[in-house]
């Protein structure tokens, strides 16, 4: 259990800058999710705090201790990676004491921390089989076992769910939530799905190409989003973006962000639309209209309420407290 | 699956065609080791005087026993010994030299990286013969000549292994050398606890074409052998032939050929059983 400072962490591949300076404080026993896009440099940011990446310039403090130049095995650090990079000729048992046993730690210890972390994720079952002979699901749990009996002070996920079923990975989330809040440590885990980040987060960090955009409580990056990029990439369906101009009393070539359940569908709307096609999901409806200027813009109500028929003209409305307002260059700027 | 069974499963009178044209196949390859065997086990008088006898004779043990303990220069035995001691060293040691070359190429970045590859990549261009003058110079100003050493260090510098490993080692996953790192293995310790026992289905494979390759050797062995204590077994059959006007001990010569085939067959089925276990076991 450790805290995990980054200090102005900086990383370019030769010339090509990929990350660009990111500040970032993490508390002892915190769940930090990193998410954002492919290629904006979660991964290499993940991997630079793990010692399998050299730190271009900046500073990496794992329990307050400089690590930059620290090799990985001395960071009191574990990594689940994404295809769980699992010894394929070891049995389940051998690939969670292979650690250990490096470490020189006695037999009868790695044993009894095996066989405990096994209880833990329920494996075992399956200690005397080889990787190949397991299902994804299980394989996951290996490579999480891997990582806890060596009780480290920090856990590092990278995509760690991405290759199993949308099922198994609701199931694995939990399971990763109530585990990490149970043995208590520090983690710092990687995703592009932004409902994996919210779920899990106590912070999260939503990066755009090599920039922390913002920092925050999942629920109050979701609701108070800093750049229109944030706003577009936490939320599902997105934020819709208008532009100011078609709303009286605001200048153009600045944009504003609703979100869909913040839109309301009335014969009187502020903004005229036809329906191009609708969801209906179940629990709730989307509502994609069309905007004179030829942009879409969704809608999401309740089950309950009428369904408007594709081709109808209807009008749209929303709460000015609900509307963002963002600059040119994407940055908040208030409310409307 | 279906489309497969389909495939394999002939049925009829084309099973049977098959069949037959493989037995046809089977039995021509196989005659010429037949009548080596037969005559192997029969007396020189029956092997001179037509017809050559189609079936075995009564002479297997004298005929063997006599190929082994004095042969026509030196005896098989020995000759069997050094050819074991050659093929063995050989194939050893160049999967030991291969597969550690591969890694360094692979897994380390160190100056002059590339140009150490082409390097290694050059000598498949120069095999033993090209470059016997030198090489037996070398081999020769070391004090090699008739020894073990002499036999086998030349032969164990090529490429194609090293190739082999290299590719190999090129899909194995990066995460597995990264995981290792995190568990606290150091280069060797992943080398021997991860790479090697990945890549036994390669080396299963290299052994066996390795130990072929180092039991055939002709030339070089003849070259720097003049001890008939020191000859191997193929260059020995051939020396066994007389010159001029001797007669050829023909029965013995024979053991000794079906002598030198046993052990690389021996190899071969046996590897071939730890080689479809791989195959089986192998990964993904
Ligand atoms: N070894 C490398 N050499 C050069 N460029 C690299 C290297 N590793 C990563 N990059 C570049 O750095 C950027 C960030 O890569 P990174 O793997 O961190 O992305 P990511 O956010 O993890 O994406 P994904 O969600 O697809 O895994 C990418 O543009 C990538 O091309
Ligand atoms: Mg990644």
């Amino acid at each position: 259990m450790a805290t995990v400072t980054l200090q102005n962490v900086r990383k370019s591949f030769g010339k090509t800058d990929v990350i660009h300076g990111i500040d970032l404080d993490i508390a002892d026993g915190e769940f930090i999710v990193i998410v954002g896009p492919s290629g904006c440099g979660k991964s290499t940011l993940l991997r630079m705090v793990a010692g399998l990446e050299t730190v271009t310039s900046g500073e990496v403090k794992i329990g307050g201790r400089l690590v930059n130049d620290v090799e990985p095995m001395d960071r009191d650090i574990a990594m689940v990676f994404q295809n769980y990079a699992l010894y394929p000729h070891m049995s389940v048992f051998d690939n969670m004491a292979y650690g250990l046993k490096i470490a020189k730690t006695p037999r009868s210890e790695i044993e009894e921390r095996v066989a405990s972390a096994a209880e833990l994720l329920q494996l075992e079952p399956y200690l005397h089989r080889k990787p190949r002979e397991l299902s994804g699901g299980q394989r996951q749990r290996v490579a999480m076992g891997r990582a806890i009996v060596r009780k480290p002070a920090v856990f590092l996920f990278d995509e760690p769910l991405s290759n199993l079923d949308a099922k198994l990975r609701v199931q694995m989330r939990l399971e990763i939530k109530a585990l990490q809040r149970k043995l208590g440590v520090t983690a710092l885990y990687v995703t592009h799905d932004q409902v994996e980040a919210m779920t899990l987060a106590d912070r999260m960090v939503v990066m755009n190409s090599g920039v922390a955009d913002q920092i925050g409580k999942p629920l109050e990056v979701y609701a108070d989003p800093q750049t229109a990029f944030v706003g577009g990439f936490i939320g599902s369906p997105p934020t819709n973006f208008l532009n100011a101009g078609l709303i009286p009393g605001l200048a153009t070539g600045n944009t504003i962000g609703i979100r869909p359940e913040h839109l309301t569908l009335r014969a009187d709307g502020r903004l005229q639309t036809t329906v191009a096609y609708t969801e209906a999901l179940g629990a709730e409806t989307l509502i994609h209209c069309r905007l004179p200027d030829g942009n879409q813009i969704t809608a999401r109500q309740d089950a309950t309420q009428r369904i408007p028929a594709e081709g109808e003209s209807i009008g749209i409305t929303w709460n000015d407290g609900d509307a963002m307002l963002f600059d040119a260059g994407g940055r908040r700027t208030g409310q409307v | 699956m279906a489309e497969r069974n389909g495939m394999v499963e002939k049925r009829g009178a084309g099973l049977w065609l098959t069949h037959l044209g493989l037995i046809i196949g089977v039995l021509f390859i196989f005659f010429p080791i037949w009548l080596a065997f037969v005559a192997s086990t029969v007396t020189q008088a029956d092997i001179v005087r037509p017809p050559m006898p189609l079936l075995p004779g009564d002479q297997f043990f004298t005929n063997y026993g006599r190929a082994l303990t004095s042969g026509v220069n030196a005896p098989v035995a020995t000759m069997l010994l050094n050819s074991m001691a050659m093929a063995l060293g050989i194939a050893v040691g160049k999967i030991a030299i291969s597969l550690l070359s591969a890694f360094a190429i692979v897994y380390f970045r160190f100056p002059l990286r590339k140009l150490f590859f082409w390097l290694i990549f050059l000598t498949l261009m120069l095999p033993v013969e090209v470059r016997i003058v030198p090489t037996y110079e070398v081999i020769a100003n070391f004090g090699m000549l008739n020894s073990y050493q002499g036999l086998i260090l030349p032969l164990i510098a090529s490429a194609t292994a090293t190739f082999l490993f290299r590719q190999f080692f090129m899909t194995v996953p990066d995460e597995l050398a990264e995981a290792a790192r995190v568990d606290g293995a150091k280069p060797m310790r992943f080398f021997f606890d991860i790479l090697l026992p990945m890549s036994r289905t390669n080396i299963a494979a290299l052994f066996v074409i390795l130990f072929i390759y180092g039991w055939n050797q002709y030339l070089w062995p003849l070259l720097i052998t003049t001890d008939p204590d020191m000859n191997t077994i193929v260059m020995g059959i051939k020396q066994m032939f007389p010159s001029g006007d001797d007669t050829a001990d023909w029965p013995v010569i024979m053991a000794t050929s079906i002598l030198a085939m046993v052990p690389p067959v021996l190899v071969v089925v046996g590897m071939q059983r730890l080689f479809v276990r791989g195959l089986v076991e192998s990964e993904k």
